[in-house]
């Protein structure tokens, strides 16, 4: 329980943290968003109004408390650039990107954990280094450049897929799953390349444990080893890379949202920030933080379920 | 091999090289070692000597980085000197079994020590609950209380003696023909040492099981061996029956062993050593006596010709000071 709580503390005061950090940050930024919003040509007087209006003209520290409490009561604010509540858009796009984020992930599992155990099961032979070098491009290829090579293979060439455009499940099922295919494949490449290479990692270090070698000893196959044995404890440092992982998703779709045109959290940052809109960034940066820490939770979950160890130091 | 006395493991003339910059260099030397049925027998020698490597291979556990190069080993009777990992896993766990040095890390952290025992019976087609029981039954041989809640434990809610306990009953649970102990009680405390030779020596009298036991330590094996054989160097330098080795040691290593054994006749003075340490495989001499360069009693022939063993009654040796005249006077 005192483990819970301790986790629950530390959750308050990393997304306090970071809603600091981007409010100091946007203060530093320079733009006012009541000209923005008004235009160039707008009466000194009439900015001078809004800015009121806006809480604009009152200090740093006290704007600050103003956001904070109402956020506390479930009020994020109002959007400067779309008039409307932070929460509302927020809650519009967000299903856009969690699916997004849950088929990559989905994905990069699928592709990347048997991929790493093949590899480890055949290090020896030659087919594991031509696979060692496609995850090594995986890697170093970023989404959005593979988005681009997905797009011109599969829409342009092939005309499988759509190259842009969202059909949310509601209407259309497989219509969902066909226009995320493209994006979530693009972020899955070279993060299942990323998790191959740990698990391969991962696996070559519990082969040269004690236990292996008892479990040898007691005649059992090399495919049971590698099954009940060796497969759940490589796991262990896997699932830290997969938290990982999931932030970096998170980051990714920002920019695959933009290359495929997709109406989620992503495209909304995007705007965001080029509209100096304060209340929208900082709604969506709390979210996306409190996202992140969530996963987190969850892999300190999943490890507590896979490793024993950890439930008795609780 | 006749019918009254068994031989469960038979190791003729066996050498391990390991390959080191291109130049073969031998980790065992021309060694030969028999257990009988039933036996405790002792392989004793200081760290470096080979006696680990001996054990992996009598389990062909051996490292891949190491080659046979001649010689047999034969377990059970059966010749296991080219087998490969299916045939060694037909034998292996059900007619020879070990437990190793480290019981910190020898069970896999994720699984439950019990299943981690029955798994062994399951291996060998024993039915689900029959193998837990057989599980339960074991643990409670082994003198741990309350099996029930020890079966569910995970390692690591198990102290040092009774992870080694688990070990035990993991490598007996199918009774082996042969256990090979690889210093069983070399990470334990003291106190518990002797409970854990103990409880080995009393589980393989019941279930008819032979022991080899790998130590350093003289004074362990003792009270507790039928036969010992001490190692030097990757080479048998005597064998015998432990009594007779113990109390009138033929082999200038065997006499420096046992002096470094600390005694209440010796109390006051101070313990004796061997001079310098098992020389690294790639310096040890091909010609002449492999512990020369550290014997008190060398002779000017111990470094120029290698010594053959001599047999007189069931003891062997190896050394030049002995020929077969005066041995039997």
């Amino acid at each position: 329980m005192k483990y819970y709580l301790k986790k629950i503390l530390g959750f308050i005061f990393t997304i306090l943290l970071v809603s600091i950090i981007t409010f100091v940050v946007f203060q530093i930024l320079p733009g006012d968003p009541a000209q923005i919003i008004l235009g160039v040509d707008a009466d000194p007087a009439q900015i001078e109004n809004l800015r009121a209006t806006m809480n604009l003209d009152k200090g740093y520290v006290e704007r600050y408390l103003i956001w904070l409490t109402n956020a506390l009561k479930g009020d994020l604010g109002v959007s400067y650039r779309y008039s409307r509540a932070v929460s509302e858009l927020i809650s519009e796009s967000f299903f856009v990107t969690s699916s997004l984020a849950v088929y990559s992930i989905a994905l990069t599992i699928l592709i990347g954990l048997p991929l790493g155990i093949f590899i480890a099961k055949n290090s020896k032979k030659k087919i594991t280094t031509g696979i060692s070098m496609l995850s090594q491009l995986g890697i170093s290829v970023p989404s959005f450049c593979m988005g681009i090579v997905l797009i011109s293979i599969f829409s342009v060439n092939l005309g499988w897929f759509d190259s842009i455009g969202y059909i949310p499940a509601s209407e259309s099922l497989t219509g969902w799953f066909k226009t995320m295919f493209l994006p979530s494949l693009s972020i899955a490449f070279g993060s299942s390349a990323v998790l191959a290479r740990y698990i391969r990692v991962s696996i070559a270090n519990q082969q040269k444990q004690d236990y292996v070698r008892t479990a040898k000893s007691k005649g059992l196959s090399e495919k049971i080893i590698m099954n009940q044995h060796i497969l759940r404890n490589s796991l262990i440092p896997v699932i830290t890379i997969l938290g990982m992982l999931v932030a970096d998703i998170l980051g990714g779709s920002i920019i695959i949202e933009n290359v495929f045109s997709l109406p989620g959290i992503g495209k909304l940052i995007s705007t965001s920030i080029t509209t100096r809109d304060l209340p929208l960034i900082q709604g969506l940066t709390v979210y996306l933080a409190g996202i992140v820490v969530i996963c987190n939770f969850g892999v300190d979950i999943l490890y507590s379920i896979i490793d024993p160890r950890i439930k008795t130091k609780r | 091999m006749n019918n009254t006395t068994k031989t469960v493991l038979k190791i003729d003339n066996l050498s391990i090289c390991f390959d080191i910059n291109g130049k073969k260099c031998h980790a065992i030397r021309d060694l030969n070692l028999t257990v009988n049925a039933g036996e405790l027998v002792a392989l004793v020698g200081e760290s470096g000597c080979g006696k680990t490597l001996c054990a992996s291979f009598s389990m062909g556990l051996g490292p891949q980085t190491a080659s046979l190069e001649a010689g047999s080993i034969l377990v059970n009777g059966q010749d296991m000197t080219q087998a490969d990992d299916a045939a060694w896993n037909t034998i292996r766990g059900k007619d020879v079994s070990m437990i190793f040095q480290e019981p910190m890390t020898s069970l896999n952290p994720l699984m439950k020590v019990g299943r981690q025992i029955a798994e062994n019976a399951l291996n060998r087609g024993v039915p689900k609950a029959e193998a837990k029981n057989k599980a339960l039954e074991m643990i409670r041989l082994a003198g741990l209380p309350d099996a029930n809640r020890i079966y569910n434990c995970y390692p690591h809610q198990l102290s040092g003696g009774q992870r080694q306990r688990i070990m035990i009953c993991l490598a007996l649970i199918n009774q082996p023909k042969l256990l090979i102990a690889d210093e069983p009680t070399t990470a334990l405390d003291v106190t518990i040492q002797a409970q854990v030779l103990e409880i080995i020596r009393e589980m393989c009298t019941k279930t008819g099981t032979a022991v080899l036991i790998i130590t350093h330590d003289l004074g362990v094996v003792s009270h507790l061996c039928d036969r010992t054989y001490v190692m030097y160097a990757g080479s048998i330098v005597e064998s015998g029956p432990t009594a007779q080795i113990i109390q009138h040691p033929k082999h200038p290593y065997t006499k420096g062993l046992l002096a470094c054994l600390p005694d209440i006749s010796k109390k006051g003075q101070r313990l004796e050593n061997i001079k310098h340490s098992v020389p690294p495989l790639e310096k040890r001499p091909e010609v002449g006596c492999i512990y020369a360069n550290r014997c008190n009693e060398c002779m000017d022939c111990c470094t120029q010709i290698t010594p053959q063993r001599i047999a007189f009654g069931q003891r062997e040796i190896a050394c030049h000071k002995y020929t077969l005249d005066n041995l039997e006077e």
